[in-house]
């Protein structure tokens, strides 16, 4: 049975996005080049795992932050490996595996998280964050989940946190990431849908302004060409009316249906329009 | 596993009111690549195919513009021309486009690599099956009759015996993808059901033709044929120009100023003098 409820009042995270979304001109979700979100599961944690920053021993279940200056090593029972330099780290299972994610790769929004209802609920109270039950945990939402997660305070009865993938599942090692990974630097792979909405179908087209052009195929893909070059691609979800363009650094842009169907309109007003061939 | 709408919404609620950067990097650049207006002509085609409940058919332009292309603009003239009405109500179940595989891919990632004669594009599907339809055509214009020492009869006799293997095949071809088995006649009903314009129901009017006495089955694949000509024959098929050229010039029909080109192919046949111009710079 799946529960859903708004704990509302911290806005904090949201806003900070938006601070950074007009000073960068974008708004890169997540995944900085210059931080890297690190987790370690249960069962590493219980066979002798975790991490050290700076070789300073950082026993956490919640994730961890790790600066571009500082050093990250995964000190287990008879090893030391460095963190990697990726977005999103997990080490898992018994054995300690090091699985890195990049930003696309992993929703940014979101956090998996075990432990007792209680404990879970107090930490989404604290955090801000919406949360929704699952048969194997809790989905933590909130815009800046990672980093306000990063931050808070250790709340006992909470087991593992973990990066989810685009359907909300946990993702311990890249078995996860068939409904999310953006294969190699070319064409996205079909597989990382389940099911395109009917409504994909008819957003198919070529849309344009004065300078260029955005194209939405029909495998729920965009590509968005400047001069004679691709210089954008990525996966287009469809949700009310909503046409969000999802980009391979994970960054999401929203535009909206107008016209008819026959545009599709920036959140500056800018309206792409759809090109009719001859 | 079932996606929640809460969690689709998630991350993407958190991009409201974000700048779309690189779709400003993007358009403040120069215009988008020539082939962005063929493109588009490929997407337009597919959601007409959609709107109306019908599959894509694109008949094919070679990548090169060679012999290829020359006899393939010239078999589809006598396929839509001169096929009769099975194949005429066979291709009004469809949206018909011409167009090269390289721009319909970028519409529909899934097309093959591989030349095809034509493609069927299963539109009631996400994403989209694409079929490649593959046959060697005989050519028309290839050899010289003449110096072979056939007589005008005896060239005609081939020109004709090839053109009908022609029509043959392209019929063949898009029968055994469109309409092979009640099964799949049923899907086309169900996809042409779900539109709300009567006009485009051609599968359900084809299915009631081929669960009908002969007679009645002619007839009724007769009157879905004239859509089909009336749309295909009588009008511009979409990526192309209907044309006519005897062996010397090339008339674009709707064109004002048709220049004569160069001259040398000789002999047309009556069934290929109308053919589809692939609407491109082809040098004859």
């Amino acid at each position: 049975m799946t529960r859903t409820f708004a704990t509302g009042g911290r806005q904090t995270g949201m806003a900070r996005i938006l601070v950074l979304c007009s000073l960068a001109g974008g708004c890169a979700m997540t995944g900085e080049a210059d931080r890297t979100f690190v987790v370690v599961d249960e069962a590493a944690r219980n066979a002798g795992y975790g991490i050290e920053i700076d070789g300073v021993a950082r026993e956490r279940v919640l994730p961890l932050s790790l600066y571009e200056a500082e050093v990250g090593t995964i000190v287990g029972p008879d090893s030391l490996r460095d963190v990697p330099d990726a977005s999103f780290v997990v080490v898992s299972g018994p054995n300690g595996d090091v699985t890195a994610f990049e930003a696309g790769e992993v929703r940014p929004d979101l956090l998996f998280v075990r432990g007792d209802a209680a404990a879970v609920e107090a930490l989404a109270l604290a955090l801000g964050a919406d949360l929704e039950s699952e048969e194997s945990g809790f989905l933590l939402l909130s815009p800046a989940i990672w980093e306000d997660a990063s931050i808070a305070d250790a709340v006992e009865g909470i087991v593992e946190a973990l990066p989810a993938s685009e359907g909300g599942a946990p993702m311990h090692d890249r078995t996860a990431l068939v409904e999310t990974a953006f294969e190699g630097a070319g064409v996205l792979s079909e597989a990382i849908f389940d099911a395109l909405p009917e409504e994909l179908g008819d957003l198919v087209g070529v849309y344009s302004t004065p300078g260029g052009t955005l194209l939405v195929n029909a495998a729920g893909e965009f590509t968005v060409c400047g001069g004679a070059a691709e210089i954008e691609s990525g996966v287009v979800r469809y949700e009310s009316g909503r046409v969000f363009l999802i980009d391979r650094r994970g960054t999401s842009t929203v535009l909206t249906l107008g016209n008819g169907g026959r545009e599709l309109r920036g959140p500056d007003g800018t309206r792409y329009a759809l090109v009719e061939g001859p | 596993m079932k996606r929640r709408g809460f969690v689709k919404l998630g991350a993407m609620s958190a991009a409201l009111g974000s700048v779309p950067a690189f779709i400003a990097r993007a358009f403040a650049q120069d215009a988008c690549e020539d082939d962005s207006t063929r493109i588009a002509a490929a997407a337009s085609a597919y959601r007409r195919a959609r709107a109306t409940g019908r599959p894509l058919l694109v008949l094919v332009v070679p990548e090169t513009e060679d012999m290829i292309a020359y006899e393939r603009q010239h078999a589809f003239g006598e396929w839509l021309n001169h096929g009769g009405d099975e194949t005429l109500a066979m291709l009004a179940l469809t949206e018909v486009f011409v167009g090269r595989m390289s721009h319909v891919r970028r519409v529909l990632p899934s097309t093959p690599a591989e030349d095809a004669v034509m493609l069927l594009v299963e539109t009631s599907e996400l994403p989209s099956r694409v079929v490649p339809l593959r046959a060697e055509l005989p050519n028309l214009f290839d050899g010289s009759p003449w110096a072979e020492g056939m007589t005008w009869e005896e060239r005609e006799r081939r020109d004709e015996a090839r053109i009908d293997e022609r029509v043959a095949i392209l019929t063949s071809l898009l029968r055994g993808a469109l309409v092979p088995d009640a099964a799949t006649i049923s899907r086309r009903v169900a996809q042409a059901e779900s539109v709300r314009n009567l006009e485009h129901r051609a599968a359900v009017h084809y299915a009631r033709a081929m669960a009908s006495s002969a007679e009645t089955r002619a007839s009724m694949l007769h009157d879905l044929a004239e859509r089909a000509r009336e749309r295909l024959v009588g009008e511009r098929v979409p990526g192309s120009r209907w044309a006519r050229s005897s062996g010397c010039g090339t008339t674009i029909e709707g064109e004002e100023d048709n220049i004569g080109v160069a001259c040398g192919m000789g002999h047309v046949p009556a069934r290929s003098v109308r053919f589809l111009y692939f609407y491109e710079s082809l040098s004859y």
